[in-house]
């Protein structure tokens, strides 16, 4: 039976917009209103029946699940890894992580471990997606458009003027520090938004240049090697930074250069912090796909510790560099995986050939690459759940849209967890 | 199961039981009668000379939510001095300031406590925060959502809305985040901080808002009586911290005009500015007046000496709090224009004049406020102390020599700016039942738990009496949490999963068409995924929801 369903939450970037309108048959759900592009195709994964599989041949659910438990259990350092899942998928997993001694680390472990970082070290001033739809009279973009890391971000939180509290709200100035093939984009779904451009591997010494212009001291902007215009610009900009009621400091870690990562958005704080001595500011960091602030927040409540966690030794070892997913593969210290990937088959990095367990939606393509695979349901599409938002505050349930036979990854972790 | 606790002394307030030799019998999760001779006990637990009363209730502790988190986040070398491993009953994790929601849970049970109540969840972070709650084992938990910042409610009262709005929209908010009762943080100060104002007192108007700190509490203060919500308006008020504050909580318990009010870790609303130091304990006068306050209840927020982190939503004066920090290092958020949250972690000193005199401020208020049945035991955990630290804080209580030995360690001029030398009361046990079970349950409206009469939940703990009531209370002999052995000399024997406490009001359904337009109009959340239904609640791991009666304008 055909059947329209509203303010559907979609689960395929960290925006997790609740708005959208999907038709559904049972077998199949389509975006038919406020879905981007990766909703549409998000939506429409093909549900078609695909087998588990033990080494590439077709097995019972029950045999897949067995000799998943089997790997684990004669494994001296299993790594859970992916964990693109909803809440109860991570809860489920570090219970399992806990049983057999693994690591946990995040497909996104590297920008949310910078993030982490960065907040261990100094802390910060953020601020959340509503907030800044109504309240932020400046937005600065540091090295990301937006969109191309959460597609309807300028829709959904720039495009609309800012209008909570009388009187006090003026029209939204936005300012993008970066690429210029991305700044045209942004051009075109925000007409009034201002291009500096900015190479990747420039943005440190930009923001360097705009400290020294927020600290009155243009003197020491001369000795670096950036464009008088673009001095010109960042000093205009340092002055709309000082004068705007509530700025707001945009990045997405994932688009900024790996090895400069913490260090840029430390810089980016540091001006938060010193613009609240005598205005309002905050950050905010985008991304937070593939239930990258689902799986850090659920790691962080059990164990104390934002993922990269160890239970080796029994208790939790928090190592970031150490328990990173390329750096326990590459070492080949892991010698077992477990990778899961449930909102799209993602395949695991490629690394020297250890025994590879996948959770993920069915993809042939996925089997061929594990011992063993089992297919899964996609989180608010083929079963119900609960999703944390890229602001790591915000909640939303998740709705499953089509009848599916699908195990969920909960099911299954709990399922290898009895024979593990 | 039928289980019996043989010939125990028995503490339980609520009957009026002050140390009677009794037997006590459980059967599936209660508190039952004596059984008829001819049926079998199953088990026998012989408590001659043990102390026995019901669970304990921690009226006020940050276990769940978005700020918790981020305090753990915040301090993994915290955390790396206290590792827990599993074992064979329990999930491991890691402990000190701000334990993991596992540990959590079995550091409670193992102290007897057998309930713990998050204070500060907001609305759009209740998923999070039950399922911290959910995670927390063998403790039931609840929680109080946070309004008297929000933009709607602003709005609302800015415009002039009449009171059965508020009133209806606070009854919508309780239900759609799955909630025990109100809180309120420095009303209008946090909305207030959002269009940089750095203070704002009691009479002060919001910068944006037509409104004022007291036009907020008069509001929330009507709404949790018409609504007949069992818990008064939980209030952390104007002012945290600032030397003077004193005043703003006289003129605060005056604001409320006679209603119903809970003044939460009061000791960090006690300050005067009086002395040389400008800083000066305003425990006296504040205890005289809720003497005299019958509506007035409150919890101390004690503070300890040591590391802990202070997590609150109160982001304008955490704000003005974070050169203190230490280690060096703040988090704050403003949060989807209707509350916000700030994390500074501290280190309290004993040599410090400031942290000293908060030690005795804390503990004039407990030995000045007469009426154990209004005052709860909190250190507003972990922002004064991690709740680890009870028992120490039991004995504080209980023995005045220990007090002015503890005292004579400290900042000799806290001393003298401090009248704890000439208080000599001393908490007896009876009274302690009362501060930690019977009094926290009736305030909450737990019908069934914090006593031990017949149908009670079968929350029963069992303590060997020592002269060192700290070592009494750190290690009871056994804690039996819903008729199941959870604790056997400090081990824990079992992790259940507890009960989600909450109310849910009526209202009058034509507030959710003026909330639909503003969710609409400003909100990345549509109206109907904020809710937070039964199903996905129980669907987190609780054992069962426990609905608590209203009774509108009690």
């Amino acid at each position: 039976m055909r059947s329209t369903v509203t303010d559907v939450t979609c689960s395929f970037c960290g925006l997790h917009c609740d708005d959208l309108t999907i038709q559904t048959d049972g077998a199949t759900a389509q975006v038919v209103e406020n879905g981007c592009a990766w909703a549409k195709t998000g939506f429409a994964q093909p549900a078609a029946p695909v087998s588990p599989c033990i080494g590439q041949r077709p097995c019972t659910l029950d045999q897949a699940v067995q000799r998943a438990g089997q790997i684990l259990k004669e494994s001296n350092q299993p790594l859970i890894a992916g964990l693109a899942t909803d809440a109860a998928g991570c809860r489920a997993a570090m219970a399992l992580a806990e049983k057999t001694g693994a690591a946990v680390d995040h497909m996104h472990g590297n920008a949310l471990s910078s993030g982490a970082l960065v907040l261990q070290r100094r802390g910060w001033i953020m601020t959340t997606l509503t907030e800044l739809r109504n309240r932020a009279d400046l937005v600065v973009l540091f090295g990301t458009d937006g969109n191309s890391v959460n597609p309807r971000f300028v829709e959904r939180c720039l495009r609309p003027a800012p209008a909570l509290g009388r009187g006090r709200t003026r029209p939204r100035q936005v300012v993008f520090i970066g690429a210029e093939s991305q700044g045209r984009s942004l051009k075109k779904a925000l007409p009034s938004a201002v291009t500096i451009p900015c190479r990747r591997a420039e943005l440190l010494d930009m923001l360097s240049a705009l400290r020294a212009e927020m600290n009155g001291r243009s003197d020491l902007t001369k000795s670096q090697r950036l464009p008088a215009r673009t001095l010109a610009a960042l000093k205009k900009l340092a002055g709309q930074l000082r004068a705007a009621q509530y700025a707001v400091c945009v990045w997405a870690t994932g688009q900024l250069l790996p090895e400069q990562a913490d260090i840029v958005i430390e810089t980016i704080c540091d001006l938060v912090t010193t613009l609240n001595e005598t205005t309002r500011a905050a950050g905010l960091a985008l991304g937070g796909s593939d239930g990258a602030l689902t799986a850090m927040n659920v790691c962080t409540w059990q164990t104390g510790y934002p993922l990269r966690v160890n239970f080796a030794g029994g208790a939790p070892d928090y190592n970031p560099s150490r328990n990173s997913t390329d750096s326990l593969l590459q070492r080949r210290e892991a010698d077992a995986l477990l990778w899961i990937s449930t909102f799209q088959p993602l395949p695991p990095p490629k690394s020297k050939p250890i025994p590879t367990i996948i959770l993920a939606p069915p993809s042939r393509r996925l089997a061929l690459l594990a011992d063993v695979y089992i297919p899964v349901a996609i989180p608010g599409v083929d079963s119900s759940g609960t999703i944390l938002r890229l602001d790591s505050v915000v909640g939303l349930p998740l709705r499953q849209l089509r009848t599916s036979n699908l195990p969920s990854a909960t099911d299954v972790l709990q399922r290898i967890m009895a024979r593990s | 199961m039928l289980i019996k606790l043989s010939n125990g002394t028995v503490m339980d307030p609520v009957h009026g039981i002050n140390g009677e030799a009794r037997d006590i019998y459980m059967d599936n999760g209660r508190v039952v009668r004596a059984p008829a001779p001819t049926r079998k006990i199953d088990r026998e637990y012989d408590i001659s000379g043990h102390v026995v009363m019901a669970g304990a209730i921690d009226i006020h502790t940050h276990i769940g939510g978005g700020k918790v988190n981020i305090a753990r986040m915040l301090l993994p070398e915290d955390h790396e001095r206290d590792p827990v491993a599993p074992t064979a009953h329990t999930r491991g994790g890691s402990g000190h300031a701000t334990p993991s929601t596992f540990v959590t849970g079995q550091r409670y049970a193992e102290m007897g406590f057998t309930a713990c109540f998050e204070p500060a969840m907001l609305p759009v972070n209740a998923r999070q925060a039950h399922m911290e709650m959910a995670d927390t084992p063998i403790v039931d938990a609840g929680a109080y959502v946070l309004m008297g910042n929000d933009d709607f409610l602003l709005q609302m009262m800015s415009t002039g809305a009449e009171q059965s709005l508020i009133t209806d929209y606070v009854a919508w908010t309780l239900r759609a985040t799955q909630a025990l009762g109100v809180k309120v943080v420095n009303p209008g100060g946090i909305s207030a901080f959002k269009f940089n104002q750095r203070r704002l007192d009691l009479d002060e108007q919001h910068p944006v808002y037509n409104v004022t700190p007291r036009g907020i509490l008069q509001a929330l203060t009507t709404a949790v009586h018409e609504l007949g919500l069992p818990h008064p308006l939980h209030v952390h008020g104007c002012n945290l911290g600032i030397p003077g504050n004193d005043l703003t909580t006289l003129d605060t318990i005056t604001a409320v005009d006679g209603l119903r009010m809970h003044l939460t870790h009061l000791q960090f609303h006690a300050y005067g500015k009086e002395g040389d130091r400008k800083f000066s304990s305003g425990a006296a006068r504040i205890a005289e007046r809720i003497n005299a306050s019958a509506n007035i209840s409150l919890d101390v927020g004690q503070i300890m000496f040591g590391q802990t982190v202070t997590a609150s939503g109160d982001t304008m004066l955490q704000h003005r709090g974070a050169k203190h920090a230490r280690p060096k290092k703040t988090v704050l958020m403003d949060i989807e224009c209707e509350a916000g949250c700030g994390v500074v972690p501290f280190l309290y000193r004993d040599k410090n004049f400031v942290n000293a005199l908060q030690w005795c401020i804390g503990l004039e208020l407990f030995l000045l406020i007469n009426d154990p049945w209004r005052i709860f035991l909190t250190t507003d955990h972990p922002n004064g102390a991690p709740f680890t630290s009870y028992p120490h804080l039991i004995r504080l209580l209980m023995d005045r020599e220990f007090r002015l030995e503890m005292l004579s360690g400290l900042h000799p001029a806290a001393r003298q700016h401090s009248i704890l030398t000439s208080l000599t009361r001393e908490y007896s046990l009876y009274e302690i039942a009362i501060m930690t079970r019977a009094a926290p349950a009736r305030s909450l409206g737990l019908h069934d738990r914090g006593h031990l009469g017949v149908g009670a939940a079968a929350d029963v703990v069992v303590y060997r009496p020592r002269k060192n009531q700290e070592e009494m209370f750190s290690r009871p002999r056994y804690v039996f949490k819903d008729g199941k052995l959870v604790v056997q000399d400090g081990r824990i024997m079992d992790s259940p999963s507890g009960v989600v406490h909450r109310v849910a009001p009526e209202f009058d359904a034509a507030i959710e068409l003026r909330l639909k337009r503003y969710f609409d109009k400003y909100h990345t959340v549509r109206l109907g995924n904020f809710r937070l239904g039964d199903d996905e609640l129980l669907s987190y791991g609780r054992k069962a929801i426990s609905t608590h009666a209203c009774r509108p304008g009690k």
